[in-house]
């Protein structure tokens, strides 16, 4: 023997006998199905306005720019952050007189003259080898004139770095320790980065 | 017949003959499913049209490949819609939208229209107070004419379960509308 909710699936789908426990259950089912129903001229122009909204879709796809204002605006903070933060690190990394930068620059055949201001740094490995006029009078050291100033003016009486290292000539074994490995040629684009960011 | 799933990746890559199908396939049933759920025919329209263009524009993003998946994500919006519909009123001064639809009949026959409006008032009120799961067992028998075994997959539940929310949904409505008497009783 069927249960009730066999039956009913049964009268539902048009099968089984007449049941009077059921039949009533059908009857409201078939009601609920026709009260329901849209209305002709609704669907179809529904239907074009579905037709039309996914064809807009399909143009909009096909150009990739198009993409949520929300994911344009991340992929441009993202590049921008991206190139700003490679630029301070290197720039950082450049002011540094250890850091491979320098040391890739120092070494270049082909690099320009060094920036002055790069032989404020302290590190006696890239101070000339043959002391000024001015040291040998011992005003260089002496502290008279304002720090700034003064490097800047002795700097351009003493032979600069750049000048020294503009003929490529090796790298004496006081600079750089005959441990050290042969230095890699100049990344020219690296280079040419740190002098933009700077 | 082109199967189901051939249908949908053709949707989903936005071809217009495979989102036709798709529609015409869906319409009655979402269409009944949110006529039950809203006071008049016009709000209905307004909301089964949200819930398909929702659909165009999501239709690639969606990851069923069979009917009665794309059924449950498709009734999903519809929910979600008509929840969206409720939230916006609840915002809104009393509305005389009910009455209006009263009011502004397409029918040559007012009394005809009337008697009608109150008939399916009548039908609204009894099917929202059936559980979301009976109401989506009954659009997807009734509207949708799914085997028992489909609905079962698109709700997620067995099909002696289903059976028992079918009998039980009808049984429902036939015992709310008897309450209300008159015209709105069951009579074969």
């Amino acid at each position: 023997m069927k249960s009730l909710h066999e039956r009913l699936d049964d009268r539902l789908e048009g099968g089984g006998d007449a049941d009077p426990e059921v039949d009533e259950l059908v009857i409201l089912a078939r009601r609920v199905q026709t009260t329901s129903q849209p209305d002709p001229i609704f669907a179809q122009r529904l239907e074009q306005k579905v037709r039309r909204h996914a064809l807009q879709q399909q143009v909009k796809k096909r150009s990739w720019w198009s993409m949520p204002p929300v994911w344009m605006r991340f992929l441009i903070a993202t590049v921008l952050c991206l190139f700003l933060t490679t630029g301070t690190i290197l720039a950082v990394a450049s002011l540094r007189p250890n850091s491979p930068v320098n040391i890739w620059e120092q070494h270049s055949p082909n690099v320009p003259p060094t920036p002055h201001w790069q032989t404020a740094s302290p590190t006696p490995s890239f101070q000339p080898p043959v002391p000024s006029e001015n040291s040998s009078d011992g005003k260089r050291s002496s502290g008279g004139q304002s720090s700034g100033a003064s490097t800047h003016g002795a700097r351009s009486e003493t032979p600069t770095l750049g000048t020294s290292t503009m003929g490529s000539p090796p790298p004496s074994p006081s600079v750089v320790p005959a441990s050290t490995p042969t230095p890699t040629p100049t990344p020219a684009p690296l280079v040419c980065l740190v002098k933009i960011c700077l | 017949m082109l199967p189901f799933a051939s249908l949908l990746d053709g949707a989903k890559s936005r071809d217009l003959e495979a989102i036709s199908l798709v529609y015409r396939q869906f319409l009655p049933g979402v269409f009944a499913y949110i006529f039950f759920r809203v006071p008049d025919r016009n709000t209905a329209e307004d909301l089964t049209s949200d819930v398909f263009v929702h659909m165009v524009e999501r239709i690639h993003k969606v990851k069923a490949t069979d009917e009665a998946t794309f059924a449950a994500w498709l009734f999903q919006i519809a929910r979600t819609t008509v929840a969206g519909y409720y939230r916006g009123r609840e915002r809104m001064p009393v509305s005389l939208q009910e009455d209006a639809d009263l009011m502004v009949s397409p029918s040559p026959d007012p009394a005809h229209y009337v008697e009608d409006c109150e008939d399916r008032s009548a039908l609204v009120q009894a099917i929202n107070m059936l559980t979301e799961e009976q109401r989506q067992v009954l659009i997807g028998r009734l509207l949708l004419e799914y085997d028992v075994g489909t609905v079962a997959r698109m709700i997620g539940k067995n099909v002696n379960a289903v059976r028992a929310l079918q009998f039980r949904a009808l049984q429902s409505l036939k015992r709310i509308l008897s309450k209300r008497g008159g015209r709105h009783e069951i009579t074969s």
